[in-house]
């Protein structure tokens, strides 16, 4: 039951895509999401579909995650199309019923709006997908160095971001034991009102609460007792490298910029 | 009542790179009034096998019926079966949630939808089965207790609601020696005054030996051996194999009679094993 709620979860793998350095696919993954809200032509999107399609091929996995990621945003892409149908007039008049008229350019638009949500989640996933949380976490910590030199807290955000993550499962396995526990006493979290399934919550999220500050808790412990003390100073285990493929792929990537804007 | 498991396989996650297969074709009935222990080590299957027994898991292939009846039938009536089927989580003082220990242990029969004089009537017969004093527990926070307490707490907890089988998913796991032999002193006064079938999950024999009437043995999600305890430790070298091994006073006794002595092997305690000796070498002598 809890187990269908996936935040950006990653598969394990060994595709050119998995071996990617995670700053090189983050900054990728910003160049592809820029050429998505640029491009302006048939010809553009026709490119980034193939490209995108070209990734998606790369990275090995069952095309059925990435359908599960599009899952949530459905009804934005049908309310988008319905309302470009309905209101982007323009071009050939291709359906008329009294005074609601369907025209090409509603058409047009309404399909290319939904072509780019889906560029723009199949391209998320594709980094979330291939790319583990702790490895993004270090790579965002990384690119966000240069701004500590304005105060911003880059290695505190990162850690914050790395434990919020490690820590997600592990509550979720909680939440479905405690939740498991208490239907074992009869309680039920599904039916009645409002009211009534937030009240049933109360013998879930209590129990939840007590174990998460007694996780902090632990948490802090051990890591003070490994003399932790932020970032200053400090050296990783795993070291971030750049190889040529990572400078291919930001390049193709920039790349894309461009083209888009080229293709009218 | 009676529950029976006919092929049962399970799988979490399946159709994922994470897929396992946390049981494999099991085939086990329990029968009314009976010790039955679950062994097997860490991640054999065994808190996957019993939640199985209440419905709270749904088998990915197979049947469970109880009293005959296929409880994976739509119309199956889920919460009368955890009702009459109680099961104790492994850590259950990490369930506790109410601002006092009436409360608590209120909750199971609360949802049963008792009238409240039956409801105090059993939170304080449940609290006194698990060796709690009502007058002395029921108005505190379940938080300022005792890790030990708090686990007699939620036990209380599942006991209020009266269950014919009583499921204990690794009891014992975490307590000091004396308040282990006090829980299996209780566990073993309930199975025997109230009448109640119990069934123990645990990964350590000498827990489970002497008390338990059959041994289930898990490993990798398939029933190995399954038998009374005498069958079971008959083949030493398969539970070796298995990480298990003989509770120390068997393994003690299989050793004697390997040297030639005459002594039974069925023997699980140390009082058990002493009287045996004493009765070996008094053989000798005469
Ligand atoms: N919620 C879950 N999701 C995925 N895998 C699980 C889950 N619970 C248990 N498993 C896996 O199933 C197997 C059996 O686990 P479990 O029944 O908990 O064993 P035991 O209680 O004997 O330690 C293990 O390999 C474990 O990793
Ligand atoms: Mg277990």
């Amino acid at each position: 039951m809890l187990k269908s709620i996936t935040i950006g979860q990653f598969i394990p793998g060994d595709s050119l895509l998995h071996r990617l350095d995670a700053r090189a696919k983050f900054i990728a993954l910003l160049l592809v999401i820029i050429a998505v809200f640029v491009v302006r032509s048939f010809w553009g999107y026709l490119l980034l579909a193939v490209f995108i399609s070209a990734l998606l091929y790369t990275a090995k996995l069952p095309l059925h995650y990435f359908l599960r990621g599009l899952r949530p945003v459905y009804y934005i892409m049908l309310f988008t199309l319905i309302i470009h149908l309905f209101f982007t007039k323009g071009g050939a008049v291709l359906l008329s019923l009294g005074a609601v008229t369907i025209e090409a350019n509603g058409v047009y638009l309404g399909i290319f709006m939904v072509l780019r949500i889906i560029f723009l989640i199949v391209s998320t996933s594709l980094l979330t997908l291939t790319t583990s949380p702790i490895a993004l976490t270090d790579a965002l910590e990384d690119l966000m160095k240069p701004l500590g030199k304005i105060g911003v807290p880059a290695h505190e955000i990162a850690m914050m971001m790395t434990i919020a993550l490690r820590f997600i499962p592990t509550l979720m396995e909680e939440a479905e034991k405690i939740m498991k526990a208490q239907m074992a006493r009869g309680a039920d979290f599904e039916t009645g009102n409002v009211f009534r399934r937030a009240k049933s919550l109360v013998p879930l999220l209590v129990p939840l609460f007590v174990s998460s500050f007694r996780r902090a808790d632990d948490l802090a412990v051990a890591m003070e007792a490994r003399c932790y003390r932020g970032g200053q100073g400090r050296t990783r285990m795993r070291q971030l490298k750049i190889t040529m493929l990572d400078i291919f792929a930001v390049g193709i990537s920039a790349a894309l910029i461009p083209l888009m804007l080229l293709l009218t | 009542m009676r529950i029976e498991l006919e092929n049962i396989c399970y799988t979490y996650m399946p159709g994922t790179p994470f897929e396992v297969k946390a049981l494999k074709n099991i085939n086990l009935t329990i029968e009314q009034g009976e010790y039955l222990a679950i062994i097997g080590q860490t991640g054999s299957g065994k808190s996957t096998l019993v939640q199985h027994l209440n419905g709270l898991l749904k088998p990915t292939s197979g049947r469970i019926l109880v009293d005959g009846k296929d409880i994976s039938n739509e119309k199956a009536d889920l919460r009368e079966i955890r009702r009459r089927v109680g099961l104790l989580f492994q850590f259950p003082e990490h369930q506790l949630f109410a601002e006092t220990v009436y409360a608590d242990v209120a909750f199971g029969p609360k949802n049963m939808g008792l009238p409240e004089s039956e409801i105090s009537e059993r939170v304080e017969k449940a609290l006194r089965l698990v060796g709690l004093v009502p007058e002395e527990v029921a108005e505190r926070s379940p938080f300022t207790l005792s890790g030990g307490q708090m686990r007699r707490v939620a036990m209380a907890g599942v006991l209020a609601m009266q269950p014919e089988i009583l499921i204990l998913d690794e009891p014992a796991a975490g307590l000091d020696p004396q308040g282990k032999k006090e829980l299996f002193a209780q566990i073993d006064r309930l199975h025997q005054e109230e009448g109640l079938t119990v069934v123990l999950v645990s990964h350590s024999m000498e827990d489970v030996a002497s008390r338990a009437k059959r041994l289930l043995v898990l490993a990798n999600g398939s029933v190995q051996m399954y038998g009374t305890p005498a069958e079971v430790f008959k083949d030493a070298a398969q539970l070796e194999k298995l990480g298990l091994g003989l509770p120390q006073m068997t393994l003690l006794m299989h050793r004697l009679k390997a040297a030639g002595k005459d002594v039974p092997t069925d023997i699980f305690t140390v009082t058990a094993a002493r009287d045996a000796i004493l009765q070996m070498l008094g053989g000798q002598k005469r």
